[in-house]
């Protein structure tokens, strides 16, 4: 099972992106199950949102909420600074964070994978948003593809058509171009 | 023996094991609720009495051949009306007291202009009668259509080149357009109505000569005169009257200079607003104050708009040719004690004179009839026409008048009023039947009586306007547009429909005994329920629904 | 015949899609979080011309049943959703919906009541409607909301009661799930148009529904909701069977887990079993002990004898509520208790009383697993509520 926790803030689309994932996670076969952190949403306020993805064949899981996820996607990177987004991190897990840095120049532990795309000037390139307030949600989505390998960018970028509102198909560039131009730095040999 | 119940005989669920019409609640009341409807303040503010509620209704259900059936019923030239009526109906309209009047006149324009072209085929020969109209102004072109509807032969008779008295003549352009004038008129053609034009009776005709050629004669001339003011140099003012006339033909095209426009009244308005159009410098006088002026008050406020120039209180006394220019004598006036007609009565002060140079002066004091072709006998002491306004009849059995000629200068829908009055007596004196005397409705629907709970504020719809510096270029362009069909049903869709069932059905949600059944989108009450209650009555939004006694202990 | 397809929804979403297969022909709703997305879905569904019904927009939950109720009584297939404070408004019509034999679904979504004000889950609000005369069956995921709106239609139709689907707030309302959704044709034949109404009030139909009721009969039409109840149990049984044959998906009246040989069973209802289901299986793997689940669908009818076989004999119950009945117990538990009563002394079992979970406070592996050891410890019932996750 993978658990995979977001963060974004209100007005993101952070809950779009976990469902869009948990959709192109279940086009490629596997059972899933995604859901927002409960409660009242705020414009700006940081979110959360949750994705399990169950072993091939498995249909099973539990409903608590992720505490110790296996990967943690950020779709702003001013959340760094705000709150522990790494909490309950697993050791030897992927971080994919919405940043134009290289990850070596992000200060995160290297007992995690790190993975960096530069999801707003992406999404400012596809029109996606406004120049003040991207929506990046897609476009990370295809770096999380282009770093992790476990999910093909073609069911990324249908399972982005299936649940993006608008502009579907720059939608589905942004998450290729990100597929493409991702950055990674590997987590050092974890030692347990 | 009375069954008893069990489980073996009770249905599964709690329902009456028969019919509950058996008991007839309702034969214990001694009130209950009748369906009676009473005259909305538009219809009865209307000199005409259009049923206006009752056409709106239509209008929303879309039936628009009925709606415009009823509008010509009381009233056969809404195109014109909808433009040049002062909307006696709007200023008494409910929805004033809420918000803002319904725009009657622009709806009556809309549909008025819808049927222009396509009124009714014509009415079928009937009778062997045959009436003359003499004067094709508004109210004779209204008792031709009418007479003819009940089948009559009519024959109008005017003595201009053509059709249409004083709204060919006398209301300009930029407020009627002649081509919709000349599209009544057409429609009035088709129905074969005779027209003689270029005829003059006391000229061409003598009275008694058409009064011996004809079974009824309506007169509708109109008041085509205007008063003198009876002061030193009055010959070098222009009438009026003769001003517009010359306007309105072609005769005038252009005016230049500074020109005393004296009076104000309806004809004052129009003189001054088209000589502004025709280039000249307009000045109004009047002796009176603007609250007294007697101008229909949108045409005041127009006047206003187009930024021309009135001084108050000022009575021209005397006029001098001096230089090629009048020299015209004014006097200053105050208000006095109300005279007979309420208005306060203007006063000269004494030592107040002064002095303007003006290139022209019009007057526009007020118009009267000209009563020269009537005998002596059908004349009364005062030297007017001796009307009753009650039926249009006059002293002689076969001659009947209405408009202008009897009221002296009024509005279009008065006079179409008194041209439908005249027709319906014209028809019962032919016919050997006692005149209808026409009466102000006694039940009319007051505000209170309407149920504002069921309405919400609403701006009025705006009809689209030429801009004030666009209009006071041109003579010949309407100055007002249509509403579109859209503004029309949000328009009518506004009204109370004052004293009209428009089968809401609020009395049927509310009535809780469902005594209240449902036809022809109506109400109906099945009695042998209705427990009298009055809730129908007391919720019903337009005051349609009364409760009346049918029975006492 | 089209093939089912695989969507991913929310369990919300799920109802909707449940409701739009049932060929509903009168909904009728008003917003309340956590449950707005179901009549959302449902209203643009009728706005698009997707599903072919009435939706009736009202001022207040009251006049939503009071609509339902209407539209019921004149023939329609009709649904209704709320939550919480929604449901308690409902909760004079609920009686009405009952006693006039009219088999409305409702699906309410689990949240509990203010002050202080929450939105997030916990079951007493539907408990708390235990009396009304409701059949009220408490489903687990998606896939299970949508069948069951399906399954309640064909049950409340049958014993012309009113059936509400329960399902949890957040947990399951927002949650995604892939989803099976059936092609119309064969929800319709398991599902035929609404037959032989007890009545239709129609124009023409000169009787009266609702009217007084007094002494002389009013008990005799209690006694016969009584026994439609009674009737409902081995409906709800039946229907489930017949809808795993249609659909490949069997519902009873409860569910069993690992159950047949548990010594220690947990007992629960709703979304919060399948952790309870995941720890167990851990559990067993881990430890060998044989502990198994008994997640209850069917609340009311209150399936005593098949609960009383299923947990006859077995070591320890233990009852996980998330709902409590202030004065008394965790409500699950003490209907358990009243159930088991007729056992003889040997054959009942202990029963432990757990309230966890109130307001939404998350349950975890760590929480049940607990719950277990605790179990372990205890012989006999030496307190009737056992709190879980009080923080001192």
């Amino acid at each position: 099972m993978i658990e995979i926790r977001m963060h974004g803030r209100g007005g993101q689309g952070t809950v779009v992106a976990s469902k869009a994932l948990g959709i192109a996670f279940f086009l490629e076969g596997r059972y899933i199950q995604s859901y927002p952190q409960y409660g009242v949403e705020r414009r700006g306020a940081p979110v959360q949102a949750y994705l399990r993805v169950a072993e091939p064949g498995e249909e099973e899981f539990v409903r608590s909420q992720i505490y110790e996820p296996d990967h943690i996607i950020i779709l702003d990177p001013t959340l760094l600074d705000q709150i522990n987004v790494l909490e309950g991190l697993k050791p030897g897990g992927w971080v994919v964070i919405n940043s134009p840095e290289p990850p070596e120049k992000l200060n995160i532990p290297d007992i995690y994978n790190v993975a960096t795309v530069d999801a707003s000037a992406i999404a400012i390139k596809y029109r996606l948003g406004t120049k003040a307030q991207p929506i990046v949600n897609t476009a990370i989505l295809g770096g999380y593809a282009g770093a992790t390998k476990l999910v093909s960018i073609e069911n990324i970028k249908e399972a982005i058509k299936q649940v993006v509102p608008i502009k579907p198909e720059e939608n589905a560039k942004a998450a290729e171009e990100a597929y493409h131009s991702v950055k990674i730095r590997n987590a050092s040999e974890v030692k347990v | 023996m009375k069954e008893k119940f069990g489980l073996h005989n009770l249905p599964e669920a709690p329902v009456t094991l028969e019919t509950t019409l058996i008991n007839k609640t309702g034969s214990w009341k001694n009130i209950q609720p009748v369906l009676q409807e009473s005259t909305a303040p538009c219809t009865a503010a209307c000199p005409a009495g259009i049923e206006i509620p009752l056409y709106f209704d239509m209008l929303i259900r879309g039936r628009f051949d009925e709606a415009a059936k009823i509008l010509h019923e009381s009233n056969p030239f809404p195109s014109i009306t909808g433009r040049v009526c002062p909307h006696f109906c709007e200023q008494k309209c409910n929805r004033g007291y809420f918000d803002e009047a319904i725009g009657i006149r622009g709806i009556e324009r809309y549909l008025g202009d819808l049927y222009l072209d396509k009124k009714w085929s014509p009415p079928d020969v009937t009778r062997d009668e045959k009436v003359a109209v003499v004067g094709s102004g508004p109210a004779g072109l209204s008792a031709a259509h009418f007479l003819r509807k009940k089948g009559y032969r009519v024959t109008v008779f005017e003595r201009d080149q053509k059709l249409g008295g004083v709204l060919r003549y006398g209301i300009p352009d930029y407020r009627l357009p002649k081509d919709i004038l000349d599209r009544e008129i057409e429609a009035l053609k088709r129905e074969g109505i005779e027209f003689k034009t270029g005829v003059e009776v006391g000229k061409d005709i003598s009275f008694e000569e058409l009064k011996n050629s004809f079974d009824a004669v309506f007169f509708g001339t109109g008041a085509p005169l205007e008063r003198e003011m009876r002061i030193p140099g009055e010959e070098l003012f222009i009438k009026g009257v003769e001003f517009l006339k010359d306007v309105n033909t072609g005769k005038i095209k252009k005016f230049s200079g500074k020109v005393a426009v004296v009076g104000g009244g309806n004809v004052a308005m129009d003189v001054a607003r088209s000589l502004l159009r025709l280039g000249a410098t307009p000045v109004v006088l009047y002796r009176r104050t603007e609250k007294e002026m007697p101008a229909i008050r949108e045409e005041v406020e127009r006047a206003m708009e187009d930024g021309i120039e009135f001084k108050f209180l000022t009575l021209p006394v005397r006029a001098e040719k001096k230089n090629g220019k009048i020299e015209l004598t004014n006097i200053k006036m105050k208000l006095g004690e109300p005279d007979e007609t309420g208005r306060r009565r203007p006063i000269p002060i004494e030592g107040s004179e002064f002095t303007e140079e003006y290139d022209a002066v019009i007057t526009a004091i007020g118009e009267l009839a000209d009563l020269s072709i009537f005998p002596e006998d059908l004349l009364n002491k005062k030297g007017w026409l001796d009307v009753d306004l009650r039926t249009t009849a006059t002293k002689d059995d076969r001659v009947f008048a209405g408009g202008d000629l009897v009221l002296g200068p009024a509005t279009v829908i008065e006079a179409i009023a008194l041209g439908k009055r005249a027709a319906i007596n014209i028809d019962r004196r032919i016919n050997g039947l006692e005149l209808k005397e026409f009466r102000p409705f006694e039940k009319v629907v007051e505000y209170k009586k309407i149920v504002l709970d069921y309405f919400m504020e609403e701006p009025r719809q705006k009809q689209p306007e030429v801009p004030v510096e666009e209009r006071i270029r041109h003579f010949d362009v309407e100055e007002v547009g249509d509403y579109t069909p859209e503004q029309v049903q949000k328009e009518a869709l506004r009204c109370f429909s004052c004293g009209h069932c428009n089968g809401c059905g609020t009395c049927w949600v509310f009535c809780p005994d469902m005594a209240i059944g449902w036809e022809n989108d109506q109400p109906v009450f099945i009695y042998d329920y209705c427990k009298g209650c009055g809730i129908c009555s007391a919720e019903c939004p337009r005051d349609v629904i009364q409760m009346v006694q049918v029975r006492t202990f | 015949m089209t093939t089912a397809m695989k969507k991913v929804l929310t369990g919300n979403n799920s109802v909707s899609w449940g409701v739009k297969l049932s060929r509903v022909q009168v909904i009728s709703a008003y917003p309340i979080t956590p449950q707005t997305t179901i009549v959302e879905l449902l209203s643009e569904m009728v706005a698009n011309g997707e599903l072919e019904a009435e939706f009736i927009k009202v001022e207040s939950e009251h006049s939503a049943m009071s609509a339902v109720i209407g539209a019921s009584a004149a023939g329609a297939r009709a649904f209704t959703a709320t939550s919480a404070q929604g449901l308690a408004l409902m909760h004079e019509m609920l009686h009405w919906a009952a006693g006039a034999r009219l088999p409305i679904v409702l699906a309410n979504v689990n949240r509990a009541f203010g002050p202080p004000w929450s939105i997030w889950t916990e079951q007493t609000d539907s408990l708390a409607q235990r009396d009304t005369g409701w059949i009220q069956i408490y489903v687990e995921s998606n896939q299970e909301a949508l069948d069951n709106v399906i399954l309640a239609y064909k049950i409340a139709e049958q014993v012309n009661l009113p059936v509400m689907i329960v399902l949890e707030a957040f947990v399951l309302s927002h949650t995604n799930e892939p989803v099976e959704i059936y092609p119309q044709e064969m929800v319709d034949e398991f599902l035929p148009p609404r037959e032989n109404p007890l009545y239709v009030v129609e124009p023409g139909n000169n009787y009266a529904v609702g009217s007084l009721g007094g002494p002389d009969v009013y008990m005799e039409w209690r006694y016969k909701m009584q026994k439609a109840m009674e009737r409902a149990v081995d409906v709800i049984k039946t229907e489930g069977e017949n809808f795993g044959d249609h659909f490949g998906r069997k519902y009873g009246l409860y569910e069993g887990y690992m159950l047949d040989d548990a010594d220690i069973v947990l007992v629960s209802a709703g979304a919060f079993t399948s952790t309870v289901k995941y720890t167990v299986k851990h559990y067993r793997k881990e430890t060998g002990e044989k502990v198994g689940v008994l997640r209850l669908r069917a609340f009311r009818p209150f399936p005593h004898d098949a609960l009383r076989e299923a947990l006859c004999c077995r070591k320890k119950v233990a009852v996980l509520d998330r709902n409590i009945s202030f004065g008394h117990h965790g409500i699950f538990y003490s209907e358990l208790k009243s159930a088991l009563y007729r056992l003889k002394d040997d054959k009942r079992p202990p029963m432990f009383g757990y309230i966890l979970g109130l307001g939404g406070r998350d349950i975890t592996p760590k929480d049940i697993r607990e719950i277990i050891e605790d179990v372990k410890t205890r012989e006999e019932i030496e307190e009737d509520i056992i709190w879980k996750g009080v923080k001192p």
